[in-house]
C-alpha cells in the first residue's frame, strides 16, 4: 500500500516520532530524539547502567518508530545510552534543545537536529557583543546593503569608528558600496573563514578604510569586504564552497583531534573572523564604537550566527507581503520552541521597514506593525492577568517594541544612481529623506546617550 | 546660574498641580489653568460651524470657556483671535439640565410628537436669540408648536435676529455640546443630530452674523451627517480637537508653571521667557503663559521631561524614551490620548515613586510611569463611562479574555453574558432619570453592529487578519489579557 501513496512524509514522520519519544520520557527515562541529515528520527534512551533501559521496550518503541515514521525512521530507531560510546556528546550536546524539562514522573525531551543549514538558530548567546548590529532580510533585493551603507557614515559623522564587514558572500553588496577597486584589501571575509578552519588565519589583511565614506571631524568607517582584491591566482567560490563546513563527520576526521571540533564550527570560526577584522581596525587605527554585519538573506547559518551569537541588536528588514511574513514566521518558530530563548532574543531584534511608499508611509506603516506584531506574538509573554505589569507584551501600536518598524522610504530617485561611483549620492537630499528616521532610529538604538552629535 | 529643583521639591510641586488637573471634570475650567494647545485654535473661530472630538478631547471645556468672557480673553490673547472679543455667545444645548435655556432629555422625546427636529431647533435657537416672538410662550411644547405652524414669521424672526447683531457689531455665537445626552437612542439622536447640523449650515449660508458651533464625537457627526445629504458643505468650518505630543507635555508644563507652590516660579526659570498675563484688571488671579519652546517644542519639552523622569524608560536606551512612551501607551484605537489620562498616569507616577523609589535621584522613575498607565486606564474608562455607559457594559464582559481575540470569541461571550438584555435594563433605568440619558448603541442586539460601533469610538481596534484587539489604556482596567506565545516563567510541561 504505501509503495503507491508513499510513506509518511517528513513534517508528519517528525511529529510522530516526537509523540512516540514523549511514550518513552514517561516511564521516567531522559530522551533525545535525534533527526539525521536525510531527515531520519532515532530515539536516544538516556538510562543508567543500574537502571537500563528494558530490551523488550527497546524492540517495542523501534517497531512502533517503523511503523510511524517510515521511511524517515533511522537505520538503529532506538540506541540507549549505556551501550554506547561517548553518549555524553550527544546528551549533553551544546545545540541539544529541551522541549520538556524533567518532570515529577516523566523523564526530559529534547531533541538534537543534524541537519545542515538552520540549527544555529536556537543557539542564542547570553553574552552577545555590545554594538555589534546585524543587518538581516529574510528576503533579499530591499536595500538592505545600502542602508548599512547610509548608517555607517552617519554614526561616522557622529564622531564613531564603524567597522561594516560583509557577510553577503553569496552576493556582496557593502564590499562594492563602499569600497573603490583600488581601496581593496588583499583578503576578505571568506578567506579568514577558509583560513581559520585550519587555524592559518594569523597575520590575514582584510580590512581596509573606506574613502568614499570619509567625514569631517573624528569618524571613520572601516570595511570588511567578502573578498579580496581581484587578482590572478586568487579564488572566491573555491573557498565560498568550503566556507560552511562544520559537519561533525569532517571535522572528526583523521587528523583532527577531540576537542578541537566545537573551536572549528562553523559560529566558532565566524566569532573569529569578525574579531579578527575588529582587531584589525584596532591595530590600523582604533577599537571600533559599532560592528554593523551585513548579513545574506534567507534561513541560511551566516544570519542565524550573527543574529543569535555575534550581535547585540539586530535590525530585520522586511517589505509588506505574504512571502516575508511566512518566512519570519518560521524564523520565529526556532526561538518560540523554547521559552528561555525567546525571552532573550526578542530584546534584541527591532523590524525596519524598508522601501516604505512615501505618498502612503503612515498607512503602510501601520498595516506593517500590524503584521509584524501577529509574528512577534509568538516571541512576547502570554499575559493572562493585565495586573502583571512585568509581562513583555508590547501592543501592535508600541513605537518603542521590537515589532515597530524603523521606516526607509522607497525613493524613485535611489533607483538609477551608480552607488559604486563615489558618494556623490550619499549627500544628496532624497538619501536623507528616505533614510534620515531609519538612521536617527538606529543610531539611538546601538549608542543612546553616547549618540554625541547630531549629524 | 540656573534655576534647579531637587527630585523632592518637583515632587511637590507635581502633585500641588496635578490633583487640580485630574478632577477636571466637576470643576469648570478658570483662567489660570484653561490651556491653549497650538492645535485648538481652529475650534476657536467663530466661522468653524463643527467641532470634533473624542470624549476628554476638551469639547465640554471649550463649551464652557466660550461662554465666559475672561476665559474667551485667555483664548482670544493666546490664539490671537481679536474676533473672540466681538462675539456673545449662547449655549442652545448642553449637559447641564437647564429648561429654561433648552429641553431636556425629557422633554426632547415629547417633543418628537410636536414637530420635526428641525422646527424644534429652530425654536430652541430662537429662543436663545431672545426673539420676542417665542420668548413669551410659556413651553417647549408651545415655542415649537408656533415654529411648527408660523415657519414665515420663523424666518423673520431669524432674519431680525441677524440684523440685530450686526447692528451691534457681534457675532452671535450659538453653542451645542453633550449631544449624548439629546436621547437614549441612537436613530432618534442621529435624526437630532443632523438637524443641528443642517441648521447651523443654514445659518451659515442664510445670515452674516449668526453662527452655530457644534462639539460633537467623531462617530455621531459621521452617523448624524449620514442622514443630511449636504453635510459634505460643513467640511470647509471643521475643526478637530486633539492633542499630540506636544499638546500634552504643553498642559503639563503649563499646571507646573501655574501651580499653587513656592516651587512653581522656581520651574518657571527653568526655561526663561514665561509671560505673565493679568486676567482680570482688580483680581489677584495670575495666568503664567510658557515661552512657545515649552509649549510646543518637542525637543525642548524633551530635554525638560528628562529633567523628571530621566531619559530612558529603563536601565538603558533600548526601552524607550520617557518623552514618548507615555502618550504611545495610552492611545486609543484611533491614536487619540485624552489629557485627563495622561495627567491620572503622571499622578499615580508621582505617588508611586515616592512610596516606592524615593532615592531615585529623578522625580519620577519610570516604574512608576509604568504603574501610571494602570490608573490613566482606570481614569479614561470612567471617563468614557460617562459619555457611554453601554461601552462599560460590553467590554466588563470580556474580564478575563486575551486579546487579540476572534470576533466570534467576543461575540460568544457577549452571548453568554446576555448582553443584549444587559444593555436594554440599561437603557430602561437611565430614562426614568433626565440627567443620566445617554445614547445607547445603535443596534445593541446585533454583537457585530456592537463590535463596529466599538472600533468608531476607539476602544477596540480591528486587526488585519479580523481578530479584535484592545487597547492597553482600556485593556487594562477591565483585566482582559494579552496573547502571545511565551508562558510564564512557571514550571510547566507544554508540548
Amino acid at each position: 500500500m504505501s509503495s503507491l501513496i508513499g510513506g509518511r512524509r517528513f513534517d508528519e514522520a517528525w511529529y510522530a516520532a516526537l509523540e512516540v519519544a514523549r511514550d518513552v520520557t514517561t516511564s521516567g527515562f531522559d530522551v533525545v530524539l535525534i533527526r539525521d541529515l536525510l531527515g531520519r528520527a532515532t530515539v536516544l534512551v538516556v538510562d543508567a547502567s543500574n537502571q537500563p533501559y528494558p530490551v523488550d521496550a527497546r524492540a517495542r518503541v523501534a517497531q512502533k518508530l517503523r511503523d510511524e515514521c517510515s521511511p524517515f525512521a533511522g537505520d538503529q530507531p532506538v540506541l540507549v545510552a549505556t551501550e554506547m560510546f561517548a553518549a555524553e556528546a550527544l546528551t549533553a550536546a551544546p545545540d541539544l534543545l529541551v522541549l520538556e524539562e524533567r518532570g515529577a514522573r516523566a523523564g526530559r525531551l529534547a531533541v538534537l537536529e543534524r541537519g545542515v543549514v538552520g540549527r544555529e538558530w536556537p543557539r542564542v548567546g547570553s553574552h552577545p557583543k555590545a554594538n555589534h548590529v546585524t543587518l538581516y532580510g529574510f528576503k533579499g533585493g530591499v536595500g538592505r546593503s545600502t542602508a548599512a551603507v547610509v548608517l555607517a557614515r552617519y554614526l561616522a559623522a557622529a564622531g564613531k569608528c564603524v567597522l561594516l564587514v560583509d557577510l553577503d558572500l553569496e552576493s556582496p553588496g557593502v564590499s562594492t558600496i563602499a569600497l573603490d577597486v583600488a581601496e581593496l584589501p588583499d583578503h576578505g571575509v571568506v578567506d579568514v573563514l577558509v583560513e581559520s578552519a585550519v587555524g592559518n588565519a594569523n597575520g590575514l589583511e582584510c580590512v581596509a578604510r573606506s574613502g568614499r565614506l570619509r567625514v569631517d571631524g573624528n569618524g571613520e568607517v572601516w570595511v570588511a569586504p567578502a573578498a579580496g582584491r581581484p587578482r590572478e591566482r586568487y579564488s572566491y567560490l573555491p573557498k565560498l564552497n568550503r566556507v560552511y563546513l562544520d559537519s561533525p563527520d569532517v571535522l572528526a576526521s583523521p587528523g583532527v583531534e577531540p576537542g578541537a571540533a566545537a573551536a572549528r564550527s562553523f559560529a566558532a570560526r565566524l566569532d573569529a573572523a569578525v574579531k579578527h577584522c575588529v582587531d584589525l581596525v584596532g591595530r590600523a587605527s582604533r577599537q571600533p564604537d559599532v560592528v554593523l554585519l551585513d548579513s545574506r538573506a534567507g534561513i541560511h547559518d551566516v544570519a542565524a550566527v550573527a543574529i543569535t551569537q555575534l550581535s547585540d541588536l539586530s535590525l530585520l528588514f522586511a517589505v509588506d507581503n505574504t512571502a516575508t511574513w511566512s518566512g519570519y514566521h518560521e524564523l520565529f518558530q526556532q526561538w518560540r520552541a523554547d521559552s528561555r530563548l525567546a525571552r532573550v532574543i526578542r530584546e534584541r531584534l527591532r523590524m525596519v521597514s524598508a522601501m516604505v511608499p512615501a505618498t502612503r508611509e503612515a498607512d503602510y506603516l501601520a498595516r506593517f506593525r500590524d503584521r509584524a506584531h501577529t509574528i512577534f506574538e509568538s516571541l512576547y509573554d502570554d499575559e493572562a492577568d493585565a495586573a502583571d505589569v512585568e509581562a513583555f507584551n508590547p501592543t501592535v501600536a508600541d513605537l518603542d517594541a521590537p515589532h515597530s518598524p524603523l521606516p526607509i522610504l522607497f525613493s524613485t530617485d535611489l533607483v538609477g544612481v551608480d552607488l559604486t561611483g563615489g558618494n556623490g549620492w550619499l549627500d544628496q537630499e532624497f538619501v536623507a529623506a528616505a533614510f534620515g528616521e531609519f538612521v536617527r532610529g538606529a543610531a539611538d538604538l546601538i549608542l543612546g546617550d553616547q549618540g554625541g552629535a547630531d549629524a | 546660574m540656573r534655576n534647579r529643583l531637587t527630585a523632592d521639591q518637583y515632587r511637590d510641586l507635581l502633585e500641588s498641580a496635578l490633583p487640580l488637573a485630574v478632577d477636571a471634570d466637576t470643576t469648570d475650567p478658570n483662567p489660570q489653568t484653561l490651556f491653549t494647545p497650538s492645535g485648538h485654535r481652529l475650534a476657536m473661530e467663530p466661522e468653524v460651524t463643527v467641532v470634533r472630538g473624542a470624549r476628554g478631547a476638551g469639547k465640554t471645556v471649550w463649551f464652557k470657556a466660550l461662554q465666559d468672557p475672561s476665559l474667551r480673553a485667555v483664548a482670544s490673547n493666546a490664539y490671537q483671535l481679536p474676533q473672540l472679543t466681538r462675539v456673545t455667545t449662547n449655549a442652545v444645548f448642553g449637559s447641564e439640565l437647564a429648561p429654561e435655556r433648552y429641553p431636556g432629555p425629557a422633554v426632547m422625546a415629547s417633543l418628537e410628537e410636536v414637530a420635526s427636529p428641525a422646527q424644534i431647533w429652530t425654536a430652541v435657537l430662537l429662543f436663545a436669540l431672545g426673539a420676542q416672538e417665542i420668548g413669551h410662550l410659556p413651553s417647549w411644547e408651545r415655542r415649537v408648536a408656533w415654529v411648527r405652524d408660523s415657519p414665515e414669521p420663523a424666518e423673520l424672526a431669524l432674519a431680525a435676529a441677524d440684523r440685530e447683531a450686526g447692528r451691534e457689531g457681534v457675532t452671535r455665537l450659538l453653542l451645542f455640546d453633550a449631544l449624548e445626552h439629546l436621547h437614549s437612542d441612537r436613530t432618534k439622536t442621529d435624526q437630532l443630530v443632523a438637524a443641528i447640523l443642517r441648521l447651523a449650515l443654514e445659518l451659515r449660508t442664510r445670515t452674516r452674523n449668526l453662527r452655530a458651533k457644534v462639539f460633537i464625537r467623531h462617530d455621531m457627526f459621521d452617523s448624524g451627517s449620514l442622514r443630511f445629504p449636504d453635510a459634505s458643505k460643513l467640511l470647509s468650518g471643521i475643526a478637530d480637537l486633539t492633542w499630540n505630543e506636544p499638546n500634552l507635555y504643553g498642559l503639563l508644563f503649563h499646571y507646573l508653571g501655574n501651580a499653587p507652590s513656592v516651587h512653581a516660579e522656581t520651574f518657571r526659570g527653568v526655561r526663561p521667557g514665561w509671560r505673565e498675563v493679568v486676567v482680570e484688571p482688580d483680581s489677584a488671579v495670575r495666568r503664567y503663559v510658557a515661552p512657545a519652546a515649552v509649549s510646543g517644542d518637542r525637543r525642548t519639552q524633551q530635554e525638560l521631561f528628562v529633567q523628571l523622569a530621566g531619559p530612558y524608560m529603563g536601565t538603558d536606551h533600548r526601552k524607550g524614551h520617557t518623552y514618548t512612551w507615555l502618550p504611545n501607551h495610552l492611545m486609543d484605537g484611533i491614536g487619540q490620548v485624552s489629557p485627563r489620562s495622561f495627567l491620572a498616569a503622571l499622578t499615580e507616577a508621582v505617588r508611586m515613586t515616592r512610596s516606592q523609589y524615593a532615592g531615585h535621584p529623578f522625580p519620577l522613575h519610570y516604574e512608576g510611569i509604568r504603574r501610571g498607565v494602570q490608573q490613566a486606564s482606570r481614569t479614561r474608562v470612567s471617563e468614557v463611562t460617562e459619555d457611554l455607559p453601554w461601552v462599560h457594559a460590553a467590554i466588563a464582559a470580556l474580564e478575563g479574555l486575551q486579546v487579540p481575540a476572534e470576533l466570534d470569541t467576543i461575540t460568544d461571550r457577549w452571548t453568554q453574558r446576555s448582553l443584549a438584555e444587559l444593555l436594554t435594563r440599561q437603557a430602561q433605568a437611565v430614562s426614568k432619570d433626565p440627567a443620566a440619558v445617554r445614547t445607547g448603541p445603535r443596534n445593541p442586539g446585533n454583537y457585530r453592529d456592537l463590535a463596529d460601533e466599538l472600533v468608531d469610538v476607539g476602544v477596540m481596534t480591528r486587526r488585519l487578519n479580523g481578530r479584535i484587539d484592545l487597547p492597553d489604556v482600556y485593556r487594562i482596567a477591565f483585566n482582559i489579557g494579552r496573547r502571545g506565545g511565551v508562558p510564564k516563567l512557571t514550571t510547566t510541561r507544554g508540548g
